[in-house]
């Protein structure tokens, strides 16, 4: 397998792609829920969603929702990875995006990222890591 | 020595005549085919001419005369905002014409991707587009012309009641993409390079919570800058993640993929499409009058480019440009109501050798004695016998009633008929 310069890989892409962050939530049986829409409009995307490194899902075509991760309770001190690959599909931008949301906890949670790839075709990798503490 | 040469001659013309006169009619029948089309021809007009009916792609703008050229389409409210920030000179001054077209739906958080695309369950909110637009400005010369000037403003409006889903091929190509992302999915994680670090991270994070002698103030510091490291930690990981992605198989696969999806659909569809224009003469709001209308229904069966594939469209036009069913002129277009409808369907077999297509067209004014509804059918068949040799039949009934028919293999036919002996064939 060949290995591209990274710079010259990303000459021309902008935008992040990883983010992490922590999210409070309270010890109760309240469920977590997760909400992912990959985009623009009329890319593909396929994602997968692990925690503390065992797959919630895998493979999960388009975007997400109303996803249970688990409760407060369960989810305190672990971690959530979420891992998504949009390829441009649509022909009328190269932008790719995903916007990512948590409920359930303290107080409800969003993130937004785009990434413009470069030629129409291309893909972009995205990654998501939240650490849930309690609310001590 | 001159015999045997004269009877050579003469065995080699009795054969060349046997086979001549074997081959003639072969020969005639495809010099027929070959050469008469033009003649065949003659009477039936084929063109299809269900496209006069076809809905507009933006109703409002094709009423109201705006160049599509012209047309803002903001993709997310906040480039809807800065048009027309723009358009109005930070909101400043009224423009003598704009014009917008936008998908609502499309606007909020949640995006379609590509496997929404695949159903009739979202066609309606997919497809919905409004498109408005206003001019003030005067008649044509003298546009700038204050004294002159009126107030146009259009609305239309698009959605697809039926969508039909993607057809086997396209599906096909759509799982073979997925493949190469979930590829492309499994070679990011590098799971087993992550976990390990994860697990020392979180007994850092954990410890530093339950940490009971730091003060409060401190304590909070502390895991400030324990989410900035680790935001800074990974960005470093996710760059090598990244790095080796696009060299692989699976990313490359995916790109050839997504640079040429085909989007073939196949089922049932019908889509409704409406507009008007209202016009403020005297420039003020509570003074208007429907200047035009019209509205659309376009429906049918798709079935990609393969087999039977039909359609059709009602119209309704409250005074159009031109009036379909008077094609000279003789009543005025001002008030007039219009009904048109039409149909086409295409048989397309034989490895699409074989066409076979119809069409058929029905126009009328509403509430008028001076025009009676006329229609017009055409029916038209191409068989293809060999590269670039079709045989063709057509026939037709125009709107004033006469009926023609044409073809290459009608003249074909009747060549043969007449060649072959006495019997005639029409």
């Amino acid at each position: 397998m060949s290995i591209t310069p990274l710079k010259k890989v990303f000459a021309d892409t902008t935008g992040k792609t990883n983010h992490y962050d922590e999210y409070k939530v309270d010890l109760s049986d309240s469920p977590i829920v997760m909400n992912l829409f990959p985009g623009t409009t009329g890319q593909s995307a396929v994602s997968d969603v692990i925690i503390d490194s065992n797959k919630k899902g895998s493979n999960i075509q388009g975007s997400i929702t109303n996803f249970t991760i688990g409760t407060g309770n369960s989810l305190v001190n672990k971690f959530l990875e979420v891992y998504t690959i949009i390829t441009d599909v649509a022909t009328d931008s190269n932008l790719t995006s995903l916007d990512f949301s948590l409920t359930g906890g303290i107080a409800p949670y969003r993130y937004k990222m785009e990434r413009t790839v470069q030629e129409q075709g291309d893909s972009a990798a995205y990654k998501i890591t939240i650490f849930f503490t309690d609310f001590s | 020595m001159i015999l045997p040469l004269t009877r050579s001659l003469f065995s080699s013309l009795t054969f060349l005549n046997a086979i001549l006169m074997k081959r003639i009619p072969f020969i005639l029948a495809i010099l027929a085919v070959l050469c008469m089309d033009a003649k065949g021809q003659l009477n039936v007009d084929t063109t299809i001419t269900l496209d006069v009916l076809k809905s507009p792609v933006s109703p409002a703008f094709n009423m109201l005369g705006i160049s599509t050229s012209a047309i803002e389409r903001p993709s997310d409210l906040n480039s809807f905002r800065l048009s027309i920030q723009n358009a109005t000179n930070n909101l400043t001054a009224i423009p003598n014409s704009y014009a917008f077209e936008i998908a609502p739906f499309l606007f909020g958080a949640k995006k379609y991707t590509l496997k929404d695309f695949d159903s009739s369950k979202h066609a309606f909110l997919q497809s919905f587009t409004i498109s408005a637009g206003f001019t003030h400005m005067g008649p044509e010369g003298q546009e700038d012309v204050d004294s002159l000037k009126t107030t146009k403003v259009a609305i239309g409006i698009k959605f697809a009641i039926i969508r039909p889903g993607w057809s086997e091929n396209t599906r096909k190509v759509y799982l073979e993409l997925i493949k190469q992302q979930e590829a492309l999915l499994n070679a990011y994680e590098l799971p087993n390079m992550y976990s390990d670090s994860l697990q020392i991270l979180k007994d850092l994070r954990v410890a530093l919570a339950r940490d009971t002698t730091l003060p409060r103030e401190e304590k909070r510091e502390r895991m400030a800058k324990m989410v900035a490291d680790l935001q800074r930690m990974h960005n470093l990981v996710d760059s090598i993640q990244q790095e080796g992605l696009p060299g692989t198989e699976a990313y490359q696969r995916a790109k050839a993929i997504a640079a040429s999806f085909p989007t073939e659909r196949k089922g049932v569809f019908l889509d409704f499409t409406t507009g008007m224009v209202a016009d403020f003469p005297d420039n003020r709001f509570d003074n208007s009058l429907v200047n035009k209308a019209g509205a659309w229904l376009t429906g049918g069966y798709e079935n990609g480019n393969k087999g039977i594939t039909s359609m059709f469209i009602v119209r309704y036009l409250y005074h159009p440009e031109v009036i379909f069913a008077d094609p000279d002129g003789k009543i005025s277009a001002d008030h007039a109501s219009t009904f048109d409808a039409g149909a086409r369907f295409l048989l397309s077999t034989l490895n699409d050798k074989f066409t076979l297509s119809g069409e058929a067209l029905y126009r009328s004014v509403i509430g008028n004695s001076m025009l009676d509804p006329s229609w017009r059918l055409v029916l038209s068949t191409e068989y293809e016998v060999a590269k670039n040799r079709k045989v063709t039949f057509s026939f037709g009934r125009n709107f004033d009633g006469a009926i023609s028919k044409g073809g290459n293999l009608v003249a074909a036919i009747n060549f043969i008929a007449g060649f072959g002996g006495e019997r005639k064939v029409k």
